[in-house]
């Protein structure tokens, strides 16, 4: 299997690419429709929606739907921190460098695996949930929690390096296909909702209001 | 709880053609600017949008899930605009444009949202659900597929100048009787309601339901004006604050109707504009109309509650609390407060008005929708939903045991009216402009300007 490595960091070299172009495209595409000038005049600033959508709105007290749902806010928040560390490894295993701390990288994935499975098997026993769900969502949280299983499998025995990387690339691959492209239009999502509301002057001026 | 009463799906009164189609693509197209684009990649289809969206909460049926409307826009985009959609449609439903699809979103569109933008504000990305939704009406619109009862209200509008149908003489006998009312009221014979007052400080729109159903409210708002030694006039012809073309989706439409009170204060030389208690009205001409003109406005348009807050600051006019001793609650009118921004005004001037104000809860930004606005009012296909819907807004006035609901919209005000009667709430629902009338001390007649005013 080991013969296999070079050619698979080959391919997923070629995958990330795949993946950046991708998501370069889809980021050339949205552009192409232009910005709209806006001409109303601002009763707020952007900035200031800005700084709130990408800080204290990002909290979850700031959304009704987080502190309605803290259970599934939570797994997400472990989910996305077993992917990140998931991603940590892909690029130290990369470059060859030997992760330090791998116990608690573990646990870690470990946590966001068992969060990504809660997530998958919500989506699928939630009436509502299911209801709005798409094959993209089923093929993107398998993937991943392939990805990160995989990556685990990887931390406790290296010879698992070849499927880690063969989850890796056909992930990447993926990621501008679908759902998963969020990881570059969240933030370009979350400038949009503050320039917007910030201007308009709903935010931070209505979070800083008393909540009776 | 599904209500059964509620109509499960629409039904088509007329076929829908291909030319339509390919009009609504065209115009769907046409509506999409990049902040739009990349929202409607975003959706993660986590389903938490759905407790924020009171259509749901009260039919929870998966139509009702706001992602669920907004992802069956952005399907379209997805589709044309996408390799993959174009690649793996069936991957994220991303579906062409047809007959069957047309008619979803019709009766999503129009018929399960009434664009409060409160799915917006709790969406756990951020994406702006209200934006998408709104896009796809603009497309319906352009295919002249808007649900006949709110395109006439918009027909009327533009036809006659206002979207109840009031003509001039019945405007001018109103004023002219409601002079008299303010004459009585303040004992000065000199008193009056202004029109076609050329050179004053403010042209003063108003929601021409008032004219129509509530004209004590132009009465308390001329009282106030009076008080307040304003400098204003109402204006023979365009008059109406509303512009249900923000909920039909046409922007041509829109910004004319929201240019009309612009070029009316142009020719009367006000210097600025008083957009009367109107959620949606407040909207659509402060912050919409400009974009939908492609122009800053020339004269700046301001809140009567903007207004009201700073003659009370700068001691213009005098409050006595007393005279509303029961408890009062606030309703935040969507399209006033979370898209409009106006939020601390109303809350300061009941604070000096009334003896025992306590929010709903949530409030604010967070404040639910009473269920009346993205013309919902106007469609009475839809009317079952829309009192099912505000349910949650019936709720939340209950536990808050006020005996008055304060709502700075007419709009918010009807639909306020028929949740009062369909949930027996028991309460007194009053705009903040009559509010403040009720409780106004009014100076002694010698501090009064011969104009009707109070010396600056």
């Amino acid at each position: 299997m080991d013969s296999l490595l070079p050619i698979l960091r080959i391919f997923l070299a070629l995958a990330l690419a795949f993946a950046v172009v991708g998501l370069a495209h889809m980021l050339r595409k949205v552009r192409s429709f232009g910005k709209r000038e806006l001409f109303a005049e601002a009763n707020g600033t952007e900035i200031d929606g800005i700084r709130y959508a990408l800080g204290a709105g990002m909290m979850p007290w700031a959304k009704e739907s987080a502190r309605a749902h803290p259970a599934t806010y939570v797994a997400g928040v472990i989910y996305h921190c077993g992917i990140f560390a998931a991603f940590l490894i892909l690029v130290l295993s990369f470059l060859q460098v030997e992760p330090t701390g791998s116990r608690l990288l573990v646990v870690l994935m470990s946590l966001g695996l068992i969060a990504g499975l809660g997530l998958l098997i919500k989506r699928m026993i939630t009436p509502s949930l299911s209801a709005i769900s798409v094959p993209d969502d089923l093929v993107a949280n398998l993937l991943v929690n392939l990805y990160v299983a995989s990556g685990i499998a990887y931390l406790i025995n290296v010879s698992w390096l070849p499927l880690f990387y063969l989850v890796s690339i056909l992930l990447l691959i993926y990621i501008p296909i679908g759902k998963i492209r969020h990881c570059a239009l969240f933030f370009v999502t979350r400038l949009i909702f503050g320039r917007y509301f910030g201007r308009r002057g709903v935010y931070p001026a209505a979070s800083a209001k008393i909540k009776a | 709880m599904v209500n059964e009463a509620v109509p499960a799906a629409f039904s088509l009164e007329w076929p829908i053609t291909q030319t339509q189609l390919d009009k609504i693509v065209a115009a769907f197209d046409a509506a999409i600017d990049r902040d739009l684009a990349a929202q409607m990649l975003t959706c993660v289809h986590c389903g938490l949008c759905a407790d924020s969206c009171h259509y749901y909460l009260t039919d929870p049926r998966p139509e009702n899930i706001p992602a669920h409307k907004a992802e069956m826009v952005a399907g379209l985009y997805r589709r044309n605009h996408t390799l993959s959609g174009r690649l793996f449609p069936s991957l994220n439903h991303a579906r062409p444009m047809d007959a069957a699809r047309a008619a979803e979103w019709i009766d999503s569109l129009y018929g399960r949202c009434s664009l409060c933008a409160r799915c917006t504000v709790n969406c756990t990305v951020g994406i702006g659900l209200h934006q998408i939704i709104r896009a796809g009406r603009t497309a319906l619109a352009a295919a002249g597929l808007v649900p006949s009862a709110l395109q006439s209200t918009v027909d009327r509008a533009v036809e006659t100048g206002n979207n109840m149908g009031i003509s001039r003489d019945e405007w001018l006998e109103t004023i002219e009787w409601l002079t008299d009312e303010l004459r009585n009221e303040t004992g000065d014979p000199d008193a009056l309601l202004p029109i076609d007052k050329p050179d004053c400080d403010y042209l003063y729109a108003i929601n021409p339901r008032e004219a129509k159903f509530y004209p004590l409210s132009l009465l308390a708002a001329g009282k106030l004006f009076y008080a307040a030694g304003i400098s204003w006039t109402f204006a023979s012809d365009h008059y109406d604050v509303t512009n249900y073309g923000l909920f039909s989706g046409d922007n041509e439409i829109s910004g004319m109707i929201s240019g009309r009170l612009q070029e009316t204060a142009a020719r009367l030389n006000a210097k600025a504009i008083i957009l009367g208690e109107c959620g949606h009205g407040y909207n659509a001409n402060r912050w919409e109309g400009p974009e939908w003109r492609g122009k800053p406005h020339e004269r700046a348009e301001i809140s009567i509650l903007e207004i009201i807050q700073r003659s009370i600051q700068e001691g213009r006019i005098v409050l006595d609390p007393k005279r509303h001793a029961t408890r009062v609650t606030l309703h935040d009118p969507c399209n006033l407060v979370r898209l409009g921004g106006v939020i601390e005004p109303q809350r300061s001037i009941l604070s000096r008005a009334v003896s025992e104000f306590v929010e709903m809860t949530p409030n604010l930004e967070k404040n639910f929708c009473c269920g009346g606005g993205g013309g919902q009012l106007s469609m009475t296909r839809y009317a079952d939903r829309r009192i099912l819907a505000g349910r949650i807004k019936a709720d939340q006035i209950a536990a808050t045991e006020a005996k008055v609901v304060v709502a700075p919209c007419h709009n918010c005000i009807d639909q306020l009216s028929e949740l009062n009667r369909q949930y027996k709430l028991g309460v007194e629902i009053k705009t903040v402009t009559e509010m403040v009338a009720d409780a106004l001390v009014l100076a002694p007649r010698s501090a009064v300007t011969s104009d009707g005013g109070h010396p600056r």
